[in-house]
């Protein structure tokens, strides 16, 4: 074998591998997927039934339509985790105006959904991938 | 059922005769078994022959108030603009399916929104997209003689011109409001009695959650 083919045939497979590599990250499925809507479906189910009961966190859903909460969130949580849903809800600031939700009653929120996507066996990644989407939402949801 | 209770309606007709056109208030009391039931009633006479010096339309509220609609029931004249100020700070989603109106009206905390013009005679069911519970009806009528039983039962319908009319009353348990013949002449005095089914509200709201419930 000489050098300059030994050299062409490096510079192949690490072409190849590269090529590969690429591809791999472009199939990846998006969270949506790897969740499945069937799930996504069970995890807000519950979480709803959970935060409008638990007593740190339900006064806010009092009256509430909660079939309505729960295609709404269904809706949201399917669009940013890059499925076929577009979200035709509110913006998250309307929807939580006026509620006068504190920073302790978030956190309430994010920890009862926590539970609920253990509970509903979601990976840590997935679920990590999850909290990651909404953690910015804070802002609109506390009452400043 | 004890939800359920007659309503009788005991029309007096009262001769005004001030003025130079005879002019007649024709006091109304509704009667019920729940006294609740007669005060949710709309009482309203429609003149046989046109005869009806049309007003201007008023202006009419519905308000949000601690995630209900104030008043549960309204009467307005076709062509009212009615609006919705939610004294709420949080939204409201108001909608209403009614053939009479259909609309949808999104309310925000802080944000006025135009009011809704009611250009149609009929029964309008109020309700809320976001808190399913509440829910209010308006009763829009071609008529400038209408009003809402005070907590006695008793409504004024104020300055008839003599002629014949059909006088209603209804109650939103009832699909249609019911009439009968009401004469208004300036020398005589009328008593009527129009025997309705209905049930109060409170009853009603109820029936519709379980409706819900097991949907």
């Amino acid at each position: 074998m000489t050098h300059s083919f030994r050299a062409w045939a490096v510079f192949a497979v690490v072409w190849a591998t590269a090529l590969l590599c690429a591809g791999v990250v472009q199939a990846e499925a998006s969270l949506y997927q790897r969740i499945g809507a069937d799930k996504l479906s069970a995890v807000v189910d519950e979480y709803v039934d959970v935060l409008s009961v638990d007593p740190r966190t339900r006064r806010s859903f009092y009256r509430s339509d909660l079939k309505r909460v729960k295609k709404m969130l269904t809706e949201h949580l399917c669009d940013l985790a890059g499925g076929p849903c577009k979200y035709a809800g509110d913006s998250m600031r309307d929807v939580h105006a006026g509620h006068g939700i504190t920073h302790s009653e978030f956190l309430s929120g994010v920890e009862l959904l926590r539970v609920v996507l253990v509970k509903q066996q979601i990976p840590l990644r997935e679920r990590n991938e999850l909290l990651a989407l909404l953690a910015p939402m804070k802002s609109d949801v506390v009452d400043r | 059922m004890s939800a359920s209770s007659k309503v009788f309606v005991g029309g007096v007709v009262m001769s005004s005769w001030l003025g130079v056109a005879a002019a007649t208030d024709v006091a109304v009391t509704v009667v019920s078994g729940e006294s609740v039931t007669a005060t949710e009633s709309v009482i309203y006479a429609v003149p046989k022959k046109s005869g009806d010096v049309t007003p201007a339309p008023s202006a009419a509220v519905i308000d949000q108030v601690k995630k209900e609609f104030v008043p549960l029931v309204s009467v307005v004249r076709t062509g009212t603009r009615v609006s919705f100020p939610n004294s709420d700070n949080i939204r409201h989603q108001v909608y209403s399916f009614s053939p009479a109106k259909t609309f949808t009206l999104k309310l925000y905390s802080g944000r006025s929104s135009e009011p809704v013009i009611f250009d149609k005679p009929g029964v309008v069911t109020l309700g809320c997209n976001i808190h399913d519970q509440m829910i209010a009806w308006l009763l829009v009528v071609d008529t400038s003689w209408y009003a809402l039983p005070d907590t006695s039962g008793s409504a004024t319908l104020k300055n008839l011109p003599a002629g014949d009319y059909d006088l209603y009353v209804w109650h939103p348990s009832m699909a249609a409001p019911v009439g009968e013949p009401l004469r208004v002449d300036g020398s005589t005095t009328v008593t009527k009695t129009v025997r309705i089914d209905a049930t109060s509200i409170v009853a009603l709201r109820r029936r519709v959650a379980l409706q819900d419930g097991a949907r």
